[in-house]
């Protein structure tokens, strides 16, 4: 996600509702797509999408612009998600790892799955099964492209901490991913 | 090197973008360990699918419903004046309260004569009080004190209140 121009902002500010409009139009899918992978629900992704541009409007005249941008709307974001969470008391498959390891070996026809394509499709889905915070972690940093530093401040996480479930869920996915892709060396 | 260790360098080193394999221990392990190999070629793998992970599109539901939604926003710029100077106020009627409340209990004379009309009314004040010292003097301390803290707790919630709105926090 890019960082939106600096005149966009200050119009939205001021209360420009049309400037505002284009700046949903330019980060909702961004927005959305985080929402979706951690809510796994289409539906409460988009209304969940809808009331962070509302809290959006609401703090732009409050934010100074310490942070970038998307880290303030990305820790607005994971908030609500954790907030919607908690509410509907929908329980994160208290999935350890470990658990979310034996899963990603039992799975479907990988004879099919040797072709890049089907390959990086699998990786896709075994990201959704993975449990939540390793699940943030891997789309802020490969999707959204934060930093470790970045990201550990949108989640109140130490930065050591962002980098161990870096680490783990990386591992896990590799060690799962089957054998028959190109050989690196 | 042994693998476990091998493993944990590569996961570290290709995260963090120093990973060197022409050469050293690392480079060594590899060329004689075909695991080792084929785990650096998934993580490989897995890294540049998770570059890929496609952008979902947000339903065409999600713009409109916001904009129809879009309360008015806080004004920009200046504050409002009350807003910005009624924690202030607070606290200075507080504390000028809390003086008076003093003043009445214990007499001007604790704190020094200053010859103005105002100490001439209050010295007439005075002797109301000094005729009625005990209950007022116990009524005032402590509706000074409770005022003194409530202006505090106003003030502090204002800027508590101002702060979250300001760094995201719902």
């Amino acid at each position: 996600m890019k960082e939106p121009e600096p005149a966009l902002l200050e119009r939205c500010r001021q209360g420009d509702s049309e400037a505002f409009a284009q700046l949903v139009a330019e980060q909702q899918d961004y927005v959305y797509t985080l929402a979706r992978r951690v809510l796994r629900d289409p539906e409460d992704a988009a209304d969940l999408t809808q009331e962070v541009f509302l809290h959006v409007w609401q703090g732009l005249p409050l934010f100074r612009g310490e942070a970038r941008f998307r880290t303030w709307l990305y820790r607005i974001v994971v908030n609500h998600c954790l907030n919607h969470l908690r509410r509907k008391r929908r329980e994160e498959k208290t999935v350890s790892l470990e658990d979310a390891r034996q899963q990603l070996t039992m799975e479907e026809d990988l004879a099919v799955a040797a072709w890049k394509e089907e390959r990086r499709a699998w990786v896709w889905r075994q990201v959704e099964r993975l449990p939540l915070p390793y699940r943030l972690v891997l789309n802020l940093f490969y999707q959204e492209e934060l930093s470790c530093g970045e990201i550990a401040e949108v989640l109140g996480l130490p930065v050591g901490t962002v980098k161990t479930h870096l680490f783990r869920a990386r591992q896990a996915l590799a060690e799962a991913l089957p054998q028959g892709g190109d050989d690196a060396l | 090197m042994r693998c476990e260790e091998v493993r944990r360098v590569i996961l570290e080193g290709s995260l963090e973008g120093g990973l060197d394999l022409s050469e050293g221990p690392l480079a060594r392990h590899l060329e004689g360990c075909p695991a080792c190999r084929a785990f650096l070629s998934r993580l490989n793998e897995v890294d540049a699918a998770l570059r890929q992970l496609p952008l979902e599109r947000a339903p065409a539901t999600v713009a409109q419903g916001v904009l129809e939604r879009l309360p008015s926003p806080t004004p920009v710029g200046e504050p409002w004046p009350w807003a910005h100077w009624l924690p202030i106020l607070s606290l200075v009627v507080g504390v000028c309260w809390a003086y008076l409340s003093l003043l009445l209990t214990y007499g001007p004379a604790q704190f020094g004569s200053f010859d103005t009309l105002a100490l001439n009314w209050l010295a007439s004040l005075e002797q109301w009080v000094v005729e009625n010292q005990g209950v007022l003097g116990a009524i005032s301390l402590s509706v000074a004190a409770g005022l003194f803290f409530t202006a505090l707790a106003v003030a502090l919630g204002f800027y508590v209140g101002r702060s979250r709105a300001a760094a995201g926090r719902p």
